[in-house]
């Protein structure tokens, strides 16, 4: 069976798989590594043939259309990752200067393979969580002033939040405001970078999370703080 | 947040990359940036694929769209920005031909379906012809069954098992020549560099 469906790659890189084919084949990819690998070099190869299209003008009513919708349509959360457990929190917490408060929720994020219907229910089901807490950002925000200047505001609905900065001061050149989740007995993941001097983040799944910071790391990010974070209990 | 204009560092112009890389955040005027940069080849790969303007279009902006919903994931290390997006793109176009076959709507068009994709030569600048000439070439330098395989996948949007219909071949071999020929493609054009 995998044999069979590893020959496939060809036609899946030119989308050439029909729709139940192209559902097994997907499934394999996600248990195979090196499958992934050879479809993606596949794909550079097919859009390699895409580019031989050429360019056409788009004409100004796509363009306003486009950016109308984008104007209402959430993005996808992005994929997260199980976190390995290394320092405990408290540990962790004892390094940073200016902590707040801290907090524990009960989940654990356990993103494995699960069958896509699933994955579809789940993601429906953040949604509206993070509908909830969009909703509750708006009306009834936590708002906690940051030391350096502006605020960051937060609502949560059952595991998930939406984050907010608001008219942060200057990170500085070369620099930006990068916002974190801190795990309980895990250390800080990196969770969004503030474009600017504001921001607004949906975090879908804070899975056992027990607090979010923010914290001013050189531009493009860092993977773990290198300042002293402001540190915030949910 | 405005769309006023592609956002800038110290007046440098973003790459692709640092686009997706503010797109992934919910960033709207780098978004318009991005799209200001890609959509005319993704409006160019949908009209081939589909060739009709108005269905094209339309392709387009769904593709636009599903670049902007999943930029979360985008994973930098399975390939670049646009050919990224033109993957996503050729999916929307394909998956839109499968359905009007479904339909039976498609037949009813034979009469536009070789029409030549109209090419915005002003735009298109020196660069891009010599891309075109470097896949061209490097096409014909492909057996006749990996470079018909290919075309009839990609830019007729048939199945493989369709495409084995139409040159009577087995199923096995087109899978394979799919498979070799875009290894082939690939190689050819990486040694053009």
């Amino acid at each position: 069976m995998a044999e069979d469906l590893h020959s496939l790659a060809g036609a899946a890189a030119l989308d050439a798989l029909e729709p139940d084919e192209r559902a097994a084949f997907e499934a394999h990819l996600a248990s195979c590594a090196d499958c992934r690998a050879e479809v993606a070099a596949l794909q550079e190869a097919a859009a390699q043939l895409a580019l031989s299209a050429g360019s056409i003008a788009p004409p100004p009513r796509l363009r306003a259309a486009v950016l109308e919708r984008v104007g209402r349509t959430r993005q996808v959360p992005p994929v997260v990752t199980p976190l390995r457990r290394r320092r405990p929190v408290l540990q962790w917490l004892a390094a940073a200067a200016a902590v707040v408060l801290v907090l524990a929720l009960g989940t654990t994020v356990v993103v494995q393979q699960q069958s896509i219907s699933d994955k579809t229910q789940r993601i429906e089901a953040q949604e509206r969580r993070l509908d909830e807490a969009a909703e509750l950002l708006r009306t009834t925000p936590q708002v906690v002033a940051l030391p350096s200047g502006g605020e960051l505001a937060y609502a949560t609905a059952g595991g998930a939040a939406v984050v907010e900065v608001r008219d942060a001061a200057s990170p500085g050149a070369g620099r930006q405001w990068e916002l974190w989740v801190i795990p309980a007995g895990g250390d800080p993941r990196p969770s969004g970078l503030v474009p600017g001097t504001d921001g607004r983040f949906f975090l879908p799944d804070l899975g056992d999370a027990t607090a979010i910071a923010v914290s001013n790391e050189p531009a493009g990010g860092s993977q773990q703080p290198t300042t002293t974070p402001f540190v915030v209990q949910l | 947040m405005t769309a006023d204009g592609p956002p800038t560092i110290a007046g440098a112009p973003l790459t692709l990359e640092e686009m997706i890389d503010r797109v992934a955040l919910g960033d709207e005027g780098a978004f318009a940036a991005l799209y200001d940069a890609v959509a005319p080849r993704v409006l160019a790969v949908a009209t081939r694929v589909l060739r009709d303007v108005a269905q094209a279009e339309e392709i387009a902006q769904e593709a636009m769209l599903d670049v902007w919903r999943s930029a979360p994931r985008y994973d930098a290390s399975r390939g670049g920005v646009l050919s990224w997006v033109l993957t996503i793109t050729h999916r929307r176009a394909v998956d839109r031909v499968r359905s009007e076959q479904a339909a039976g709507e498609r037949e009813e068009r034979a009469g536009v379906r070789d029409v030549q994709t109209p090419h915005d030569e002003v735009a298109e600048q020196v660069e891009t012809r010599l891309e075109h000439a470097a896949v061209r070439d490097c096409l014909q330098s492909l057996s006749e069954l990996q470079n018909e395989a290919i075309q009839l996948a990609y830019w007729k949007g048939y199945t493989y098992r369709q495409v084995a219909e139409v040159l009577a071949a087995p199923l096995g071999t087109i899978k394979a020549r799919m498979r070799d020929g875009l290894i082939r493609l690939r190689d050819c054009l990486e040694s053009r560099v």
